[in-house]
């Protein structure tokens, strides 16, 4: 435990604007040092003749007392004193490096300061706290100004996390970690003065970052535990234990408590969650299809994620309804937030009820409200939609600005008059078609999605991405496959013009994915589509995959009229070695021929079949295939 | 299987319409001939492997060489001889063959026989599909009989995959004077062969003259050299000051080569032709200087007109003065 103190400083509080200086080591052992020294000893005593966590963890009993003062009725206003519904932006580019607290609803900036931000702001009653390298920073939220910032954490130690409860500040910080007997501890500070409350030792160096709320704050450790400690002194509450999965993060909204593992889902804390099974009706994770980064919270453990990040950018937004028998997500929706892209799910099932695309800059932070969702984006914008179908509630332009984070604090703020909601059709072809190409697996889901969405606009979006040769080839035969699958017999004009389309160097004209064309109008049996099929089949350039698609099309529309074009192509192929290698469009001619069944085919196949020059394996193709389709006539 | 042996002239002698060629109740090619729409490669194949098939070859040589006799009588193709139906038959045993030689050979006599028939057996076996040389070699047999009835089946030569095959499709098809030719000419401009484009842009330029003008203009607008000089000799004098416009969005050689064409021209006036020099003058490089030189050089240009043209001393000049250039 010395080494979490020693050298280190106390973290005692110094009013800006001059920090507090470690004591250099070679000087005689501070007073905060003894006197830490002192309590260490005495607690580790005590804890000798108390239960370790691992007997006391998971007591419903603990944490039915510790919960007692949670509200039961969430309160949906913002955490500041004046309720007024804030941003506070972390601002970067070339004015330098500021924080700006912004009025949502009045749309002014309240106040811009210079700042160094290594951490998230995080916004209390009175105050805002963040991370200024190893310091922890509290400024007033309607000045700006700096109240306090504590003595700067001393070699070794890390700032592991920090957390607000109205105007009372909480600090996490660990020393070395737990297998070289590495130390942490829970610091509280007094918002106003940033003086210390009271400190805790947690036992171990596995520690995540704080949650805090209603007299309550949390501290994840030990990967699966979750300590509760009585916000007012320190003291211990309970212990949750999360018995099947880690638990490396614990946050408190308004509507209560939630712990989990980020990536794989939340328990509510109730007392039946002390001991967190999955099976607990208390447990909530949404269906999410592959392409979603699954995050519902950062893992708090690591410190390199105190700052805003990637993290912030491509997560999963979420809030949970607790009015019900057992808990669900609010809407039954969770958000899938991907740098510009968000896409509502339906929690239970996975559908996508609605997709919204930013234009040019990324979102950097976003938040999920009972009433709104909002984010930041890179650009200085700041967007609201509305949770029920994706229209832009709010937007505000911060010209000239460019935000690395943002922090919300606008609980039950719900924006403006909705604009138009977006077509889900559309927004999915945009995504599909960015020109950004980090996305592929979210390209792919966009692609898929259009299966389920009715209408020839998604067949024509459909269309565009199969022409547009710049995307990666899987999107495009997704595309495709969504296309046939989807047999819309309103889209066979769409098909048949899209067939029509012959390659001319001139023109730059080229029919796109003629193969998958020719399958989609094959599902729809489309009679119309047989002509054009029959034109582009005899066309030099048409690929030999594409040729036998088309070959297999007209076979499977039973298309008559492209019985001429079928034979033409056999016999002027039939014996060109450039077909040794793929055959495959000389054998779906043959069958198309055979499956038509009339004599005069057969006659000719028959004919093909024993030609000196014919190719061999077209020759025992079309001896198997004659068999196996015996003559009609 | 025997080897096909047809009669195939009621075919050959058929119209443009495909369909239209065959006579119902001509057993067994009747049963191809209600078909409609089908094209002149499949009614030749069926035609062929019914008569072989159902008729058996002997028979089928026979009927042939019957019909033959028939079709010698009532020739309307202009050939001054005709094969008889046991020569025909022989060079069709030939040219279905599996020896590739014996083709070559086979063909080089029917197009070196000139007469009116002899483009059958070629028809007859580009119909039934061959490997690409021997089409190569049959098509050019055809471009130089010319014969009329050779063009459905050159037609779909066209679109061969082959492009190989595609050019010697297209100068067979440039020997004839079937009207669906032009149209065949402009789709192929557009080809992703450059030898075939090439062979395609002179055809159209030859056969439709300013009507392929547009298409050729594109083709050259894609830095494709090859329509230089057939849009040069096409394009309408009204167009001039559009494609002197050219300069910078086509390459200097082509543009040069461009110019230089239209100078060679009888129909263009000589104030456009001074145009037409100045834009050449301010062209760097040798083609430019090449074609300068080559207008200066043409005795025809001044002769034509009786006089001595502007144009040309404006050239001999700006030759000059190239010259003196470093």
């Amino acid at each position: 435990m010395t080494r979490l103190l020693s050298p280190a400083p106390a973290p005692a509080p110094v009013r800006s604007p001059a920090p507090a200086r470690p004591a250099p080591a070679s000087r005689a052992p501070s007073p905060w040092l003894v006197a830490g020294l002192a309590w260490l000893a005495a607690a580790a005593a005590a804890a000798a003749c108390t239960p370790t966590i691992w007997q006391r963890a998971g007591d419903p009993v603990a944490v039915a007392s510790a919960l007692r003062r949670v509200p039961p009725t969430p309160s949906l206003r913002p955490r500041n004193r004046d309720g007024q519904p804030m941003v506070y932006l972390v601002l970067d580019g070339p004015k330098g490096e500021r924080i700006a607290a912004l009025n949502l609803a009045t749309q002014r900036v309240i106040w811009n300061v210079r700042a160094h931000v290594t951490g998230h702001l995080v916004a209390g009653a009175s105050l805002l706290v963040y991370a200024d390298g190893q310091n922890l920073v509290a400024r007033d939220v309607s000045t700006g100004r700096e109240r306090w910032r504590s003595a700067e954490l001393g070699g070794g130690q890390v700032l592991v996390g920090y957390a607000v409860d109205g105007d009372q500040v909480f600090m996490v910080r660990r020393a070395s970690n737990e297998l070289r007997g590495g130390a942490s501890e829970v610091v509280a500070f007094d918002g106003a003065s940033g003086g210390v409350h009271w400190r805790r030792a947690l036992g171990t160096a596995n520690v995540a970052a704080p949650a805090a709320g209603a007299g309550l704050v949390a501290v994840p450790n030990r990967s699966q535990f979750v300590s509760l400690l009585d916000a007012t002194n320190g003291a211990p509450l309970a212990d949750v234990l999360s018995k099947e999965q880690a638990a490396d993060f614990v946050t408190a909204l308004p509507e209560g408590w939630f712990y989990g593992f980020a990536t794989t889902g939340l328990f509510r804390l109730t007392p039946d969650t002390a001991a967190g099974v999955r099976a607990s009706p208390d447990y909530l994770s949404a269906k999410l299809p592959a392409f979603v980064r699954v995050n519902y919270e950062r893992d708090t453990y690591r410190a390199d994620l105190l700052d805003y990040s990637a993290f912030d950018r491509n997560r999963v937004l979420w809030r949970v309804d607790v009015t019900g028998p057992r808990p669900r997500f609010l809407d039954d929706m969770v958000l899938a937030m991907n740098y510009r892209f968000f896409f509502a799910f339906e929690a239970s099932t996975g559908r996508l009820r609605w997709a919204y695309s930013q234009p040019e800059f990324e979102a950097v932070s976003a938040v999920r409200q009972a009433k709104i969702v909002l984010f930041a984006t890179a650009g200085g914008e700041i967007v609201g939609l509305d949770p029920d179908n994706g229209a832009r509630t709010y937007d505000l332009l911060l010209a000239d600005e460019s935000v690395r984070g943002a922090t919300f604090d606008s609980e039950g703020f719900a924006g403006g008059a909705p604009g138009a909601a977006p077509v889900l059709s559309g927004v999915l072809s945009g995504i599909v078609r960015d020109p950004d190409r980090r996305f592929p697996e979210m390209k792919l889901f966009a692609t898929e999605e259009m299966r389920g969405v009715p209408g020839t606009a998604v067949t024509e979006e459909l269309l565009r991405i199969l022409a547009d040769e710049e995307l990666p080839g899987g999107v495009r035969k997704r595309a495709g496959e969504v296309l046939v699958a989807r047999r819309d017999p309103d889209s066979v004009q769409l098909l048949v013009d899209a067939i029509r389309v012959h390659p001319d160097r001139i023109a730059g004209t080229r029919p796109a994915g003629i193969a998958w064309l020719a399958a989609a109008a094959a599902s729809l049996k489309a009679r119309a589509a047989a002509p054009p099929l029959a034109e582009q089949l005899v066309l030099p350039e048409t690929d030999l995959a594409a040729a036998a698609a088309i070959a297999r099309a007209l076979g499977e529309i039973g298309a008559e009229s492209a019985v001429p074009a079928l034979r033409d192509y056999l016999c002027q192929y039939r014996a060109d070695p450039a077909f040794e290698g793929a055959p495959l469009a000389l054998f779906s001619t043959v069958d198309a021929l055979l499956g038509l069944g009339h004599a005069r085919e057969r006659e000719l196949l028959v004919f093909v079949a024993a030609e000196p020059r014919t190719l061999p394996a077209l020759r025992e193709h079309i001896r198997r295939s004659m068999l196996e389709h015996p003559r009609r006539d | 299987m025997r080897k096909p042996a047809i009669d195939n002239r009621r075919a050959a002698r058929g119209g443009p319409e495909g369909g239209e060629r065959w006579t119902r109740g001509e057993s067994p090619r009747s049963m191809v001939a209600g078909h409609a729409g089908v094209s002149v490669v499949t009614k030749i194949a069926v035609a062929v492997v019914c008569v072989a098939w159902v008729t058996g070859g002997a028979f089928g040589r026979a009927h042939a060489e019957a019909r033959s006799k028939k079709k010698a009588v009532g020739a309307g193709d202009t050939g001054a001889i005709e094969l008889g139906g046991a020569a025909l038959a022989k060079l069709r045993g030939a040219l279905e063959g599996g020896d590739d030689e014996v083709f070559v050979e086979t063909v080089k006599t029917l197009s070196g026989s000139r007469a009116s028939n002899a483009s059958e057996p070629l028809i007859e076996v580009l119909a039934l599909g061959t490997t690409p040389p021997l089409a190569v070699v049959a098509l050019n047999a055809l471009e130089k009989l010319a014969q009329p009835r050779s063009a459905d089946i050159v037609l779909a030569y066209c679109g061969n995959r082959n492009a190989a095959v595609r050019k010697s499709a297209l100068l067979a098809l440039s020997a004839l004077t079937d009207p669906r030719a032009g149209a065949v000419f402009l789709a192929r401009l557009g080809d992703e062969d450059q030898g075939v484009r090439s062979v395609a842009a002179v055809a159209a330029a030859r056969r439709l003259k300013a009507e392929a003008a547009p298409r050729l203009r594109g083709l050259l607008e894609t830095k494709d050299g090859v329509a230089a000089v057939p849009l040069g000799q096409v394009a309408p004098v009204g167009e001039l000051p559009s494609l002197i416009g050219l300069r910078g969005r086509v390459s200097d050689a082509d543009y040069a080569t461009l110019l230089g064409e239209i100078l060679k021209r009888t129909d263009v006036p000589d104030p456009a032709r001074v145009e037409v020099v100045q834009a050449l003058a301010d062209v760097p490089g040798a083609d430019a200087t090449t074609a300068l030189a080559e207008y200066v050089a043409d005795p025809g240009a001044g002769a034509r007109s009786g006089r001595s043209l502007p144009s040309q001393a404006l050239a001999k000049k700006m030759l000059d003065e190239r010259g003196k250039t470093p």
